[in-house]
């Protein structure tokens, strides 16, 4: 196996050779894993995206999903059987054709506790699960191209699911070496490009795969990622012309729009994240929901945003755009910046001008944006509303803990999408069961909401589902206070021509790439 | 008598006198912060962010509009507060610690030397780190215990200063145990003490009476000649976000903000590091000079 | 020196690593968090149980301690709890010649400036060119290298495009950082130089030489260097072993895969393993270049013997 990666290496040196074309960009953080059914984080999938490729792909244009590996695929009208029909010259890069054995093999994967993969509870609307023998799990092959899985319920959101997670492993390289699979010596890819080298904190190299079933339409041969945490000298180096696409945010943003070379070159297009404030609901005063109004009443984003030097657009519920369930501005829901209403909102709960109200504790990760946002929050609340506002910014490795135990009155959060569905957004935060407990609230309506929207198929009335519970999430009951939604700024050099999809800035889709000659 | 003369030759030297004037100015500064500085240190004001030096402001502004003049005074006052008191409680913990080996000699120098030994070459930066880590992990304050959770609330009231003097004072008094003990052997081998040993004195008079005064030239020195690591120390635990907590303003932690933008917004990080730069060298060249005058054996 | 010498300061040296291994390893597990419960969006519980389980980490610390120790032994430094798939001894392989490789260039630049620029200095007592060197010397030190770092960056490698903005790579890649990083120490070579010079200046065995007529230059160089560098060297060992195992902020700019990072960032990260072959490593190039103080002050000084 080992000789033929190095033959099909040596043929893609050997095709580079003849035309090389290169691309490199920069990732701000090491991939602690590239292993897909592991690594949990945005900044690895712009490489992985590279390497593996999902059973279904996901436009964000038609906000649909779309066939990869499967071709096409049926779901029954009960919506508790899902049947895919793959194609038939998907192979991975070791020769071995790549069959729906590999699909069954890779969710049963996911599903095993000893894997610990983060997404292992995500299938839990999947027959069998939770039990122990993992064969008795709903994913079976039908035949060599064909797979089928059985639901316990009609998951509305399932191939969103899928799009997002969803990416087969190549089961004997997996047994084979355990841990290390992932290493380039060892690896075996089904993607556009093969993994060449890895040097840790320093770059990934990527080069063509000669034997993806879409390698004819792969025009970049080689991909490099540089490993530069410093957004400084990655700047620098996007100036010197050593990287040919960089993402930029902040003040380099307005940096490159102030000039008109780099403003022709900066794109802007939106990520799926929403930074948002959040109350400890359980404890005085902010028990109130009219608190809690008050609150969000005396929030200017545009104020926030202009701290962190732009780059953002201002949320006022939090599904982002390009995700089932998002709520344009227009709508009018959530409440709005409007410095009376928060006087007046305080003064009926009970502290005229901010009269009595007790020193609010703010938490946030201590990192540089979190302390800009967190600044400038309390300077707006503590004028607007005449309180006191404490900040304590925590380190990152006990943050969460000191949240879900209440150590706080509001804190600094984000959620970035897993995957483009709503309830991925609304369930796995706030949900009295399945949510992660740092609000503290709980209302029967929006868990409701939620769970009736999972089983519905209809994609209208299931958005219709996931508004509803936004509002109440932010405007009837104001549980947290959506800041904005994260944009991200492209810079690219202009030999080169992409593709921008609309949202999701993680995703490099290079194979998608060409340079104009 | 010796007394005066020691100051007459102290302000002789040039070089004291010069960097000593610069350090009063800073000690004086920081102390009439609230009076001198033009703004707030915590004045947000968002229609100014990030301006180039003005008539207005006359360093210009950070990312919230802050005057960064106003926050270069009062974050003098912080990395003063943090250096003084961490140069006092590790001369507190060094000296105690040096003068009992020294003049105890015997098993208990041994024992105390080792540990100091040790400590010196464990590296500190990892223990300051875990300290703060500790400190700043927020776990205090969940903590069950109401010592603890006044501690921590305390530390909040002074913008994370606490913790931060806690930090290095904890992490910097080997070297003055070391020092004072090797002169505090030297020093109780003289006559004097013999005899006043002899009269029957209890170690703790003698310590104090006849061997801290002689300690004093070289530890002064030597703190001195410290101070700028620790105010650098102060530094790079806010670049590595385990520093002051925000608003309050601080040298280092100003200049890693202004180092992020340093290629579009310079003077962020321009007036800080002048700043910082500045008071090194003035407690360098004081401390040099104070050495040359005070302490010709070392 | 004699080989009896070179046991004892062995098996002290051993005793040592081990109270450090020891005093590190269980003041980490009193420092609340672990590695796999940080950040904004954490692991689910079940994940981060089993994942505790699997690396042990819910066994009492005496026992996970005496296991590591018996790793140790073996040569097992560990896994990495956040780079998965990766050994403490890969990362160490990987990372430590390239920290070692800046930091060793780095100490002969803040050797060949300092050393002559205190010796100058000194010998040009109070004129001038002292306090012009010394406020050199002075400034190195006190302009942070998050300063000084980006600035060169810019003039150097945007504006006049002679050097490589970040990486590493070519001789050309070490000439900002090592610089970066070598100011400081060499200003701090330079005062320590120039303090030793000059005490040593004025003592009898150089005025008993220059009334023998020597040459004003072999005076200098010869006799009173030799032994002016005796503190200096004491400096020299820690220093060397300070900037070999890395300088996070320097590497961090440069965009440098050097160990630096793993000395801070493992810490905050909670991935023990690496904090702890890290900190073992740190204490061992400390106990070696002690060693190679102390020894090189037997050559320095005929009258230093060791037994």
């Amino acid at each position: 196996m080992r000789r033929l990666v190095g033959f099909l290496l040596a043929v893609a040196f050997c095709l580079g050779g003849a035309a090389q074309h290169v691309v490199r960009l920069a990732i701000s953080m090491e991939p602690k894993s590239i292993d897909p059914n592991i690594a949990y984080g945005t900044e690895f999938s712009r490489v992985l995206n590279n390497l593996f490729v999902p059973l279904v792909d996901y436009d964000y244009f038609a906000r649909a999903p779309v066939p990869c590996i499967a071709e096409k695929w049926e779901v029954s009208a009960d919506g508790l059987q899902y049947t895919f029909y793959l194609r038939k010259d998907a192979k991975w890069s070791d020769g071995t054709p790549l069959t729906a054995h590999d699909v069954v093999y890779t969710v049963r994967r996911i599903v095993n506790p000893q894997v610990g993969s983060p997404y292992g509870t995500w299938f839990d609307m999947l027959e069998g699960y939770g039990e122990p023998d993992l064969t008795a799990l709903g994913v079976v092959a039908l035949d060599d191209y064909t797979v089928q899985f059985k639901l316990k319920y009609p998951a509305s959101f399932f191939l969103a699911l899928l799009s997002g997670i969803l990416r087969p492993v190549p089961s004997w390289v997996v047994e084979k070496y355990g841990d290390r699979w992932t290493r380039p010596e060892n690896i075996v890819v089904s993607g556009p490009y093969l993994l060449q080298s890895w040097e840790p904190y320093n770059k990934i190299v990527l080069v063509k795969n000669p034997l993806y079933f879409g390698a004819n339409n792969v025009k970049i041969d080689q991909v490099i990622f540089y490993y530069v945490p410093e957004a400084a000298t990655a700047f620098s180096m996007y100036l010197t012309g050593d990287l040919d696409e960089l993402r930029v945010s902040g003040e380099y943003v307005q940096r490159a729009q102030a000039d008109p070379t780099l403003a022709a070159q900066l794109h802007a297009i939106s990520a799926l994240y929403c930074q948002y404030v959040g109350f400890n609901c359980s404890v005085p005063p902010f028990d109130n929901p009219l608190v809690r109004k008050a609150f969000a009443a005396a929030t200017d984003r545009s104020k926030v945003i202009a701290a962190l030097g732009g780059g953002a657009d201002p949320a006022y519920t939090f599904i982002p755009p390009g995700i089932s369930g998002y709520i344009p501005p227009e709508a009018g829901v959530g409440i709005k910046y409007d410095p009376e209403l928060a006087k007046s909102f305080l003064a009926q709960a009970g502290y005229p001008e901010g009269k009595g109200f007790p020193t609010v504790k703010f938490g946030y990760f201590a990192d540089e944006r979190g302390a800009r946002i967190a600044q400038a929050l309390q300077a707006l609340w503590q004028d607007t509303l005449g309180i006191k506002i404490e900040l304590m910014p925590r380190e990152h490795a006990t943050y969460f803990e000191t949240v879900v135990a209440g150590a706080y009155n509001v804190f600094l959060l984000g959620w970035g999408a897993d995957y483009p569905d709503g309830y991925d957004f609304l369930c796995y935060t706030f949900h009295s069961v399945r949510g992660e407990q740092t609000v503290k609230w709980y209302n029967p309506r929006y868990d409701a909401l939620i769970d009736e929207a999972a089983r519905t198929i209809d994609l209208g009335v299931r958005e219709k589902m996931y508004q509803e519970a936004q509002k109440i999430l932010v405007e009837e009951d104001a549980v947290i206070i959506p800041l904005f939604y994260r944009s991200s700024f492209i810079l690219t050099k202009p030999h080169i021509e992409r593709p921008y999809t609309p949202v999701s800035a993680w995703d490099a889709r290079v194979w998608e790439w060409s340079i104009k000659e | 008598m010796i007394r005066n003369k020691i100051i007459r030759r102290v302000l002789r030297n040039k070089r004291v006198v010069i960097a000593g004037s610069v350090v009063l100015f800073l000690v004086i500064i920081a102390m009439l912060a609230p009076h001198i500085a033009p703004y707030p240190y915590d004045k947000v004001d968002f229609g100014h962010i990030y301006q180039p030096p003005s008539k207005e402001y006359p360093f210009g502004t950070d990312y919230l509009g802050r005057d960064i003049f106003s926050r270069i005074i009062y974050g003098a006052r912080v990395s003063l507060v943090v250096a003084f008191a961490g140069a006092a409680i590790s001369f507190l913990i060094g000296t105690l610690w040096g003068m009992t080996a020294g003049y105890f000699k015997g098993t208990v120098d041994t024992l105390l030397m080792r540990i100091v030994d040790f400590l010196y070459a464990f590296p500190s930066m990892l223990f300051i780190i875990l300290l703060m880590v500790v400190f700043k992990g927020g776990v205090m304050q969940i903590s069950t215990t109401a010592f603890i959770r006044a501690i921590n609330a305390i530390d909040n009231a002074m913008g994370g200063l606490l913790f931060i003097m806690i930090g290095i004072g904890a992490v910097s008094w080997v070297g003055i145990a070391r020092l004072t003990r090797g002169l505090t052997l030297s020093i109780s081998s003289e006559q004097y003490i013999e005899a006043a040993r002899a009269i029957g004195n209890s170690p703790v008079r003698i310590i104090l009476r006849h061997v801290f005064p002689n300690l004093f030239g070289p530890c002064v020195v030597y703190v001195t000649l410290q101070i700028p690591g620790y105010i650098l120390t102060e530094s790079f635990l806010s670049f590595i976000g385990l520093g002051v907590i925000p608003p309050t303003p601080s040298w280092g932690g100003m200049i890693a903000e202004g180092c992020r933008v340093l290629l579009v917004y310079p003077h962020a990080a321009l007036f800080p590091a002048a700043a910082l730069a500045l008071t090194m060298i003035a407690f360098t060249f004081l401390g040099d000079g104070l050495r040359d005058v005070l302490d010709v054996s070392l | 020196m004699q080989l009896s010498y070179i046991i004892r300061r062995a098996v002290y040296s051993l005793f040592f690593l081990f109270l450090l291994a020891t005093v590190t390893f269980f003041l980490m597990h009193a420092v609340p968090g672990g590695p796999f419960s940080g950040g904004e969006k954490p692991l689910p519980r079940e994940i981060v149980e089993r994942l505790m389980r699997y690396y042990h980490l819910d066994r009492p610390v005496w026992r996970q301690f005496l296991e590591y120790l018996w790793n140790i032994v073996r040569g097992d430094l560990g896994p990495s709890y956040t780079q998965r798939g990766r050994t403490v001894n890969e990362i160490i392989k990987d990372h430590l010649p390239v920290s070692a490789q800046l930091g060793a260039v780095a100490f002969l630049v803040a050797v060949f400036l300092g050393i002559p620029m205190g010796i100058i200095a000194a010998v040009k007592f109070n004129t001038f060119i002292d306090y012009f060197c010394m406020l050199i010397a002075v400034a190195g030190i006190s302009i942070p290298a998050m300063a000084l770092g980006p600035l060169l960056i810019y003039i150097f490698g945007v504006k006049l495009r002679v050097l490589p903005v970040a990486q590493w790579g070519t001789w050309k890649h070490m000439v900002l950082p090592a610089f970066t990083l070598g100011i400081g120490s060499s200003a701090m070579i330079a005062r320590l130089t120039r303090a030793s010079m000059l005490q040593v200046i004025r003592a009898d065995f150089i005025r008993t030489a220059r009334a023998k007529g020597l040459p004003e230059s072999s005076i200098i160089l010869r006799h009173a260097l030799r032994n002016a560098l005796i503190p200096v060297v004491t400096v020299l060992g820690p220093l060397f072993g300070a900037l070999v195992t890395g300088t996070l902020v320097v590497e961090q700019i440069f965009c440098i895969p050097g160990l630096g990072r793993f000395f801070v960032y493992s810490i905050t990260d909670r991935d023990y393993p690496v904090i702890m072959g890290v900190t073992l490593l740190y204490g061992a190039v400390i106990i070696i270049m002690n060693f190679v103080v102390d020894a090189s002050y037997a050559l320095l000084d005929p009258r230093i013997t060791y037994d």
